[in-house]
């Protein structure tokens, strides 16, 4: 049987999936508002902050190769404080993928179909993602390979369309403000979305070479930053950051403005395919985290079993989790920093930390840190 | 049970298991009453030459039996070795091969005074000649094509890929129909990895009967339920070949004209025959018009749904007011309108095919008058969604492989489109992709390269580029032997 | 087993999706499609007048007839609803194309009026926004025009050929907000009247009003507009005539094909001034006289002559805005802000003032690049 036994993505799947993973929500929700017309700075700041946090992530897994972190919790923490930290990861993972649907929810409900309860959309795309999860992260990975080419042509399109609506004199003055907003903008563009890779450290346990989660968590980085950076500057040059303030979802406000000879007009369903595509992967990608987490935690054979309870644990979470839009918003931009960064920074800055001490220790012993 | 000594026994043996079944012939002959003299030639009227057994089998041995004197020991041996003039024969000691010979269209030349038989093939029945293939036609390429004898068939293959590398492995499979089937593959290029799964599978089949390589195709699919052919059929002798080169396997079936190939991908439904023999960038051209053919006649009644009864606002304003004005006085909501009219393009496309031709005239007329015009002016539908059932229906003759998959999809769309619009539809692409992402075949993606970057591996998909580039094969299917000009070395190499 | 479960699901899904499909489910022909609307003032009440278009059902053609509803109501939304109970139908929104204001919306309650179209998904931002000069928005809803059925359609098709025109700036729903919002509050929106044309009153698009901060300061001519366009940059075409070139009877008509502005604040012994350029490249299109002004020394005369009469209509302009209006229609402002953050910050805070007496100086850089598809004027010989 050519049946692979355990399942793989190649480097390039990855690279894909972690691009597209920050352009998930980020597009459509805007990233970095505090910074107004300075916005592109700040996530630029967010994108070169990134970037030692995703070496710290590769770093660990790099060190264990053919783990995920669930793994390497257990084998450097031991079993009972490691299965604790395992199952925050797995609350992590869980609590973000239903944020992410409840975007989605909310952005169907404000922008489309403001008569259908959310719950549809959000079952809908909740289902897909269970049917995903139960795939297995290849079919992810060959699925979003072959979607990335639909993104990149939508967001090229949109982005040639734009291109004389755009007024280049919105992006100044820069720093008007000072550097404090900007630097506001820095921690919130890093915490949403960039630093929320860490999810990845927690499903990519079988990448093809020890470099290549180094290679795939920058690369991933850098590419889902130009376009998340295109995107703000493209809002602000086509809108305005005044009126950028004013918007749930300035990606569809810029968007909708566009008009060639009256025909190409009223492209909004572009952003629509967009954050469908994007979020569909982040949600899966959360779903597999947190299902892997338990089934780890739990000693189950396989993630598949409790896919499906988590799947409608994840809708109903992202259905109860806030009452209104407006909830929505204050806690994607004022709490969700100070509440992922632990997560994000500290925590895997900690683990790291242990998994160094015990490789050494375990190399001046003569046993390669590897087998365990 | 063995055969028994006396010529007699064994006679009344068969006659007894072929029991009412009077297409049987028993021509005895010899000197019937001189014990070891005997013999009798059984046979099926119909499938044996007649000629040939005159010929090869009672001439010679009539005009052996006066000389002889002595009978030597081996006498069934000195009859098969020394009297008959027959290509393939040989000997049998048991009534129940003797009986599936006569079954399977050989005759049976029993002797008395031994434990054996003769089994002598002589087949002779009626096959139709090489013809002009009739479901892939094309304008410029060979015009043979395969027959329902698989050893025409696999001649036909044989003919164009001179290569002892080429091998065929028979079987048997059918509890009754007793079917041949080949496996044919290129040492050195296709992967015995599938060649061991594939015999695997074919080993696993228990049916009574085999009567089309559709029966095949189906069982040794990877995923039973999926609408999506997972194996290639051809009834040319040369797309055979071509897939045979690119490290497939083709599967002959004996009694039927098509052949399966494996493994199959995706992109394979959109690729046609001509695409190799017609200027390249004309082929681009075609294949891309598949391509686009497959996203309209799966798409094109669900989005028209979806933006006549959700997103009215993407519609331009002069468009929206005449798809108002047609639909004024419609008695039907737009999405029962849409599976109606879906519903009997179905019904004159399935008549058509079973019509006979003589009277197929009248489906069109049918058709295109009463459900098209007379429909419209008596405003029981209205003229827009004529058009998109009609443009739904055409488009999904482009790509025919598809056609069971298409129906299920276009159908699907339209209920989730009428359900929540565009964002229906999406769900619904996103789903689609997830399926076809997780098919496999033969443990090779389905999706294989769909959505690579590389031009080497897009060179056969999206576009057909010119041959001197198109230098390898595709991966993990050739991948023993990337090379389109390399020579094979015998037996394979190594893996 | 598992694919009868399978079976199940599927069957079941699908009937979910049949039988509760009607959230957002609306059939096209049951639609009032909205192409314009008007809002007026009366007393604390807000008059909400819609131009439905009907498409005609019947034998082909297409006719599209317009049908006018009228409603009351304390908010723009509380008249919205009201329609239903009036003509039982939803009215559809997204397909409006303009907005008419009347003149007495803009005491204190233009923010009523626009935030429901603003904030409403339904309708879009790109609706054009109009004010109703002279008369009440809604008799402009109701007159006919010449061509067109419906009178949204016509407005709308007027201003999108304002590139060609440039007497009225055409504003969309989004660009007021903006202005209304950064740019020192205060936005023009096109001006629309009532004229007699064979008996019929048309609609006419002429000019534009200037406001501020809710309130309707004043109007400005087709000519005043242009420049005003002129100088905000917003001048695509159009076309500019010079009077009394070398000879009392010769006009020179010329056609703008290019036009850039550039303003630039500077900053010059504690004294803020701006130098506005303007960057021209036209083509004559019609000369009055026999007069030759194609030939080198009467080019040499045009371009002088036009300079001075562009220059001197656009600080017509400029005077007006600081005289008149005292306010920052010329988007002045925000030019300091993008380019001297520092000075604005000190300025911001009187900005509408320290605008009246500000030094603008004027220089127009004048191409003619052509004079269509003859090389001389017609010669009469005297």
């Amino acid at each position: 049987m050519v049946e692979v036994s355990k399942e793989t993505i190649n480097d390039k799947q990855a690279l894909i999936m972690v691009t597209i993973f920050i352009m998930g929500s980020t597009l459509i929700m805007g990233v970095g508002g505090v910074a107004k017309q300075d916005m592109w700075l700040a996530i630029i700041a967010a994108i070169a902050s990134a970037i030692p946090v995703v070496l710290m992530y590769a770093r660990i897994l790099s060190t264990y190769p053919g783990k995920d972190l669930y793994d390497i919790l257990q084998i450097v923490f031991g079993k009972v404080v490691g299965k604790i930290v395992c199952i925050l990861y797995a609350w992590f993972a869980f609590h973000l993928g239903a944020l992410v649907l409840r975007n989605y929810g909310e952005f169907i409900k404000t922008a489309a179909l403001p008569e259908t309860p959310m719950l549809v959309s959000m079952l809908f795309l909740g289902g897909l993602a269970l049917w995903a999860v139960k795939a297995g992260i290849e079919v992810i990975g060959r699925w979003s390979e072959f979607f990335i080419f639909i993104l990149i042509g939508f967001i090229l399109i949109i982005g040639f369309l734009s291109i004389p609506l755009m007024k280049p004199q919105n992006l100044l003055p820069v720093l008007y403000e000072g550097v404090v907003p900007v630097l506001h903008g820095t921690l919130a563009a890093l915490s949403f979305p960039f630093a929320e890779t860490v999810v990845f450290t927690l499903v990519f346990s079988s990448l093809q070479t020890r470099e290549s989660p180094n290679k795939v968590l920058v690369y991933g980085i850098l590419l889902g930053g130009l376009i998340v950076v295109y995107a703000a500057l493209r809002n602000v040059m086509v809108l305005g950051a005044n009126y950028i303030s004013m918007l749930y979802f300035p990606s569809y406000h810029a968007v909708s403005r566009i008009n060639v000879g009256n025909f190409l007009q009223r492209l909004e369903i572009s952003v629509v395919v967009v954050f469908t595509i994007a979020g569909f992967v982040k949600i899966s990608v959360c779903l597999l985290a947190a299902c892997t987490g338990i089934a780890k935690v739990f000693s189950l054979e396989n993630h598949r079993q409790i896919a499906t309870p988590i799947a409608l644990l994840m809708v109903t979470l992202a259905y109860i989790v806030y009452k209104n839009i407006m909830e929505m918003m204050e806690w994607a931009f004022k709490y969700w920093s100070s509440y992922a960064l632990p997560f994000q920074v500290f925590l895997p800055a900690i683990i790291l930390l242990a998994v160094e001490i015990k490789s050494r220790r375990q190399k001046t012993s003569g046993k390669p840190p590897a087998k365990q | 049970m063995k055969i028994d000594f006396k010529l007699q026994q064994n006679i009344a043996a068969i006659k007894n298991i072929f029991l009412s079944d009077q297409s049987l012939v028993y021509r005895e002959f010899g000197k019937t009453a001189e014990a070891g003299k005997a013999f009798c030639v059984i046979y099926i009227d119909g499938m044996v030459d007649k000629n040939y057994i005159n010929d090869n089998v009672i001439s010679p041995i009539m005009s052996m039996l006066p000389r002889s004197g002595q009978r030597p020991t081996d006498f069934a041996g000195y009859i098969m070795n020394e009297v008959i003039t027959s290509i393939r024969i040989h000997a049998a000691s048991e009534i129940d091969a003797l009986t599936q010979a006569l079954a399977g269209g050989n005759a049976v030349l029993l002797i008395d005074d031994t434990f054996e038989a003769l089994i002598i093939q002589a087949h002779g029945w009626e096959n139709r000649s090489i013809t002009e293939p009739t479901t892939e036609k094309t304008v410029r390429g060979p015009k043979e094509s395969f027959n329902e004898s698989l050893i025409t068939n696999l001649a036909l293959i044989r003919k164009r890929l001179r290569t002892p590398q080429l091998k065929c492995k028979f079987r048997t499979i059918g509890t009754l129909t007793r079917t041949n089937v080949c496996i044919c593959y290129i040492e050195g290029v296709a992967s015995h990895d599938i060649l061991r799964e594939l015999e695997v599978r074919l080993n696993q089949i228990e049916i009574d009967g085999i009567l089309d390589s559709g029966y095949l195709e189906e069982m040794v699919k990877d995923s039973p339920f999926t609408p999506f052919p997972l194996a290639g059929a051809t009834e040319r002798p040369d797309i055979a070949c071509a897939k045979l080169l690119e490290g497939r396997f083709v599967l002959l079936c004996d009694g039927t004209p098509f052949c399966v190939s494996l493994p199959y991908l995706f992109m394979e439904t959109f690729q046609a025959d001509e695409d190799y023999y017609f200027n390249y960038t004309f082929a681009s051209v075609n294949r891309f018009i598949r391509w686009i053919g497959f996203f309209l006649t799966t798409s094109v009644p669900a989005i028209y749904v979806a933006l006549t009864t959700f997103h009215q606002e993407m519609i331009p304003t002069q468009l929206l007011l005449s798809i108002s004005a047609s639909r004024q006085g419609v008695p039907f909501p737009t999405i029962v309108e849409a599976l109606l009219m879906l519903f009997v393009f179905e019904v004159l496309r399935e008549a058509g095919v079973r019509i006979p031709t003589v009277i197929g005239q009248a489906i069109s007329i049918v058709g295109a008058l009463v459900i098209g015009q007379a429909a419209v002016e008596a405003k029981l539908v209205s003229a827009p969604i004529i058009i998109v059932a009609g443009l739904a229906g055409i488009t999904g003759f482009l790509v025919p492989r598809l056609d069971g998959a298409i129906i299920i999809l276009r159908f699907t769309f339209l209920i989730l489109s009428a359900f929540i619009g565009l964002y229906g539809y999406l769900f619904g692409v996103v789903g689609l992709f997830l399926h076809i992402a997780s098919l496999r075949s033969f443990g090779i993606p389905y999706m294989l390269n769909t959505g690579s970057l590389k031009f080497q591996d897009q060179k056969d998909m999206l576009i057909r580029a010119p041959w001197q580039t198109m230098t390898q094969r595709p991966q993990l299917i050739g991948k023993k032997n990337m090379k389109r000009k390399a020579d094979i070395e015998p037996n394979g190499g190594k893996q | 087993m598992k694919s009868v479960k399978l079976l199940y699901l599927v069957f079941l899904l699908s009937v979910i999706c049949l039988l509760c499909g009607c959230w957002n489910y609306r059939e096209i022909e049951r639609l009032a499609i909205a192409s314009g609307l008007s809002l007026d003032s009366l007393e604390d009440k807000i008059v909400l007048n819609i131009e439905i278009a009907n498409p005609a059902s019947g034998q082909g053609e297409g006719t599209v007839k317009p049908v006018l509803l009228k409603s009351e109501g304390k908010t723009v939304f509380d008249a919205v609803r009201e329609i239903i109970a009036k003509s039982g139908m939803k009215v559809y929104w997204s397909h409006a194309k303009v907005l008419l204001l009347g003149e007495e919306m803009f005491n204190g309650k233009l923010i009523g009026a626009l935030d429901w179209a603003f904030r409403d998904a339904e309708t879009r931002e790109d609706m054009w926004v109009l004010v109703a000069k002279g008369r009440k928005a809604s008799e402009i809803l109701g007159s006919k025009p010449e061509l067109e059925e419906l009178v949204s359609f016509q407005l709308d098709a007027t201003l999108r050929s304002q590139r060609f025109i440039s007497r009225f700036p055409s504003v969309e729903l989004w660009k007021l907000i903006d202005d209304m919002t950064s740019r020192e509050n205060t936005a023009i929106l096109p001006a629309v009247r009532l004229i007699d044309e064979k008996g019929k009153t048309v609609p006419l698009i002429e000019g534009c009003a200037v406001i501020k901060k809710q309130k309707l300061l004043g109007w400005l001519t087709a000519e005043e507009t242009k420049a005003l366009l002129w100088i905000r940059d917003e001048l695509k075409g159009g076309l500019t005539i010079i009077e009394k070139v070398g000879s009392p009877d010769t006009n020179v008509t010329l056609e703008i094909f290019e036009s850039k502005t550039t303003v630039k604040p500077v900053f010059e012994e504690g004294r803020l001034s701006m130098a506005v350029t303007i960057k021209l490249s036209v083509e004559i299109a019609e000369i009055s006289s026999s007069m030759d002004v194609i030939k080198p020394d009467g080019m040499k005369l045009l371009t002088a002559e036009g300079k001075k009469q562009i220059k001197r209509d656009i600080e017509k302009v400029v005077k007006k805005a600081q005289k008149e209006f005292k306010c920052d229609i010329l988007g002045f402002g925000s030019k300091v802000k993008a380019e001297m953050p520092d000075i604005w910050r000190e300025v911001e805070p009187d900005w509408d003032e320290y605008l009246q007496d500000m030094e603008v100086e004027v220089s127009v850089d004048l191409e003619i690049r052509g004079s269509a598809t003859t090389s001389k004027p017609i010669m009469i010989e005297d």
